[in-house]
Parts: C-alpha cells; sequence; structure tokens
C-alpha cells in the first residue's frame, strides 16, 4: 500500500511538472501584465505570478478540475495582488521607500508603463473597481467568471465594472 | 463627456502593459521556488507537528488540577471501644478469652494498642478524647485473636459497614443482612455470631445479668440493629448497656453523655427509664417526694458513630403511679 501510495504521489508531481511547463509558457507573460494592472508597484508582478505558480504546483494533487488551471491560477494572482497591496499599505505607514537601485532592463519597460495615462487613471481607481475592469476588459473573462475570481456576484462584477468605466472615461477624456 | 468604449479601453490597457517582457530566468526562479518548498516541506511539518503536540501538553498540565491543590479530607475515625481487638471467626480456634478482661489499665496510651499474646490489646481507655462524655461504665471489647486488624488500635482501619438489607433492620438483625444473629453471653461478656459470616465478636461487660436479658432495636434506623444488654438488677433498678455495630463484624459500647444513665426502674423517690423513639433514644429521669407523683424529665438522644448526644431541650411533666403508665422502664424491643 505505501508503494501504489508513493507511486501516486510522483505521478501527481510528473503531472503537475508538466502542466506548469505548458501554463508558463502559455500563459505566463499574460499573467504578468494582468498582475501588472492590478498592482501599484509594477515590479513586483512578476514576484506575485511566480509565487502564485508555485502555489498551484503545490496543490495541484488537491485540484478538483485541472482543466481549470488558468483559472485558478488567475483567481490566485488576483488575491496575491490583494495581499501585496494590503502588505504594501502597511509597509508604507510604517517604514520610509528605500533609495531605488540602479534601473535594470525590465524597470526600464516597467517605467513606460508607469508613465502610461491609462495606467495612472487605473490606479486612481478602487480596488474592485479596478479588479473588475482589468478583468472584464484586459482578460476578457465574463461576467460571471470576473465575479467568481473576485469572489462577490454578477451583479456586483457589473456595478463595479460600469462606474469605473465611467470614472476612467472622465480621467481618460483629453487623451481621445 | 463621451464614454469610453470597452474595446477601447482594452487596446488602452494592452497598449499599457504591452512593453513588459518577462524576465529571462522566471521558470527557473519559479522552479527553484518549487525546490525550496519541497525541501522545507518535510521539516514544517515536523516542525508544526512538534509545535502542536507541545501545546497539547501546556493545555493538558494547565487544565488538569494540580494535586497540591486538592483538599483531602481526613475520615473521622470511627468510635471503638477503648480495648478493642477484632472479631473472632467462629470455630476457630479462640484465644485466651479472659485475656481483654482487664479494662481502663493499658499502659499504651490510647491511639494503637500493641498486640499480646493470642493478638488481644489492652490499649488504655481515654475517654478524654471522646467529644462525648463516655458510658458510665468502662466495658471491655475483646475479640477472636486471629483478626489482622487486631494489631491496630481503635478508631484506626476500622472495617467498614456492608450495605444492610432494610432500613430499619429486621427482628434480631444486628449485622443487617436480613437475618437474625444469635446473642449469648460468657460470664461478663457477651458473644453476638453474625449471620452474615458466622464470625463472633465478644465485647465484655462490667457485668452481665444472668439469665442473659438483651433485645435487638434499630435505634437509629440504619439498618443495623442495636443490641441492649441487662448488665446489672440491684434495689429495683435495672442497668444496661448499648452496644452499636459499626462496621464488618464489629460491636462497640455506645457512650452516654454526662449526667445519663441506662436504667430502668423507681428506687424509693428517684426512678429512671428510656423508650426508642423515632430514631432517638428518651431517657426519662423521675423524681418524687412521695414515691408516688413522681416530676419527670425525659430528654432525647440521637445515636451516631460518636455515640448518643443529646438533642433538643429536656421536656418536663408529672407522672402519678401506679395510675399512669410509668415511663420507667426499658421501652426498646422486648428484652429477652
Amino acid at each position: 500500500m505505501p508503494a501504489r501510495s508513493d507511486a501516486a504521489r510522483s505521478d501527481v508531481a510528473r503531472d503537475a511538472d508538466a502542466a506548469l511547463t505548458a501554463l508558463y509558457s502559455e500563459h505566463y507573460r499574460s499573467l504578468v501584465r494582468l498582475a501588472a494592472l492590478l498592482l501599484d508597484d509594477i515590479g513586483l508582478c512578476e514576484e506575485v505570478v511566480q509565487d502564485a505558480y508555485i502555489r498551484v504546483h503545490a496543490a495541484w494533487g488537491r485540484l478538483q478540475d485541472r482543466d481549470k488551471a488558468l483559472a485558478y491560477l488567475r483567481q490566485t494572482v488576483v488575491n496575491l495582488a490583494r495581499s501585496m497591496l494590503r502588505r504594501r499599505l502597511v509597509a508604507l505607514k510604517h517604514a520610509p521607500k528605500p533609495m531605488p537601485d540602479a534601473a535594470s532592463a525590465e524597470e526600464g519597460a516597467y517605467s513606460l508603463v508607469e508613465r502610461a495615462a491609462v495606467i495612472q487613471a487605473l490606479r486612481e481607481l478602487p480596488r474592485r473597481q479596478r479588479e473588475a475592469v482589468v478583468l472584464r476588459y484586459y482578460a476578457d473573462m465574463s461576467e460571471a467568471d470576473a465575479a467568481a475570481v473576485m469572489g462577490c456576484s454578477v451583479g456586483s462584477v457589473k456595478a463595479y465594472t460600469s462606474r469605473g468605466l465611467s470614472a476612467l472615461s472622465g480621467k481618460l477624456e483629453g487623451l481621445r | 463627456m463621451s464614454t469610453l468604449e470597452p474595446n477601447e479601453l482594452t487596446r488602452l490597457l494592452s497598449e499599457a502593459v504591452d512593453p513588459i517582457r518577462p524576465s529571462a530566468d522566471a521558470y527557473r526562479q519559479i522552479q527553484a521556488g518549487i525546490d525550496r518548498r519541497r525541501r522545507w516541506r518535510l521539516p514544517a511539518f515536523t516542525l508544526g507537528g512538534m509545535v502542536m503536540a507541545a501545546l497539547i501538553a501546556l493545555a493538558v498540565v494547565a487544565i488538569r488540577p494540580s494535586p497540591s491543590n486538592q483538599l483531602v479530607e481526613p475520615a473521622a475515625p470511627p468510635v471503638m471501644p477503648s480495648n478493642y481487638t477484632g472479631p473472632t471467626q467462629a470455630g476457630a480456634g479462640s484465644g485466651p478469652s479472659g485475656s481483654g478482661s482487664t479494662h481502663g489499665g493499658g499502659q499504651s496510651s490510647g491511639g494503637r494498642g500493641s498486640g499480646t499474646g493470642g493478638g488481644t490489646s489492652t490499649p488504655s481507655s481515654s475517654p478524654g478524647t471522646r467529644p462525648t462524655s463516655p458510658a458510665t461504665t468502662s466495658p471491655t471489647v475483646s475479640a477472636s485473636p486471629s483478626s489482622p486488624s487486631s494489631s491496630t488500635g481503635p478508631g484506626v482501619n476500622s472495617p467498614p459497614l456492608p450495605s444492610p438489607a432494610a432500613r430499619p433492620a429486621g427482628a434480631g438483625d444486628i449485622d443487617g443482612d436480613g437475618r437474625s444473629d444469635d446473642v449469648s453471653s460468657d460470664g461478663a461478656t457477651v458473644k453476638v455470631t453474625f449471620s452474615r459470616d458466622a464470625v463472633v465478636a465478644r465485647v465484655t461487660l462490667p457485668e452481665i445479668s444472668v439469665p442473659l436479658a438483651s433485645a435487638v432495636v434499630d435505634i437509629d434506623g440504619d439498618g443495623f440493629g442495636e443490641l441492649l444488654v441487662q448488665t446489672s438488677d440491684s434495689g429495683g433498678t435495672k442497668s444496661y448497656a448499648l452496644l452499636h455495630y459499626i462496621g464488618l463484624d464489629t460491636l462497640v459500647t455506645v457512650a452516654l453523655p454526662t449526667g445519663f444513665t441506662l436504667s430502668s426502674g423507681t428506687h424509693t423517690n428517684t426512678a429512671s427509664g428510656f423508650r426508642c423513639g423515632d430514631h432517638d433514644l428518651e431517657i426519662s429521669v423521675g423524681t418524687s417526694t412521695d414515691g408516688n407523683a413522681f416530676s419527670v424529665t425525659t430528654t432525647a438522644l440521637t445515636l451516631s458513630r460518636d455515640g448518643l448526644t443529646v438533642t433538643g431541650s429536656p421536656a418536663t411533666g408529672t407522672v402519678r403511679l401506679p395510675s399512669d403508665t410509668s415511663p420507667f422502664v426499658p421501652g426498646c424491643g422486648s428484652l429477652s
């Protein structure tokens, strides 16, 4: 019995490794961009997404429907982004921000993103509205999927999306 | 203000994040994270298990009351005669039956008597240590030498009371087994053969009337009969001793409060008597000037392991003899 259990465990591990590789090659970039839209600090987006991949890999044996691995991954990214925002809020309250190191190549790209007007406008939205807008219009998720990821009702998603869209329209009017 | 179209917003968002390129070693970092997690999983689980075990142990220690906080009250020592040595088995080799007849002359100081000869012990009587005064007579109880508890002194390690068959006890039933027990005398010694286990208990009194006059009556209603024994008959007054069953095969003489005697009869202008009431013993003492009209004082006494104790206040009355019913008789059972 223990031998069979060990074999089953190794099968799950191999399956998880293969799935992780496939998910990485297909969705890593889009998930990093999704995280960039959700986070205040774009430099942390890769960290969040990598942590999400590690967590989904660890929980691979417990996933009820492995075909929905991308949905789990997206939800983990959203949850981790929320946690990161909360931690950053606390850190900002209690610690001075350190001086930035020398800029890397990625940070150069990040600075481009930081300067985008839509990003600036997005960051001024409340967190829920920002999540609804990003999930609906960037991740191209249905209202039901967005509600599942956000952990709220479809009606709430509709309301958040509508309010977020109106707010962004006002902020971006001058650019159009 | 024109509303932002969803398609336009999608385009703007995509263009905004388009410059983002994943780092080259992202996959390697994910793999390193997975390996790190695997590496730490076993120690983390082990540490977590140890912490949980420690917390459970601490909770158990905290919840369990400390033994030092438990108050253990010592059991009250039962009333035992001044020189008790324990019961004897019927038919077993009886020891020197007269060895325990000496009373009040022991040298040991009451607590624990030392066995002598056939196992009888003669510790000195210590009436001052009793909460109630001792009986007017200082009887001696002796029993067979074979009892292992005979080496212990009175009041210590007395055998427990068995469960009575009925409350109050039936006729002649002293040991509470529902059957009558055999009472006999040998000189100044009362012998009771218990029907429960055929053990013979011996209680030595100062004297015993011949022929033996005794009665078994359950005064306190505990299911074990008390044995009333007539000890003397002189000058119209009969004296009695009351024996109490306090443990398995163990009888002791009941001590009376100071000033009370267990007697009945009329002698010139004084008279006394007693009767068994409802769970108590009522002792009546009468005085007269003409030998007919008696002023009677009746006191109720309650029987416990410590002896007889006065309860309530005495009642007084007048009795004219011989026209009224005389209270100066032994009114507990029928002496035979």
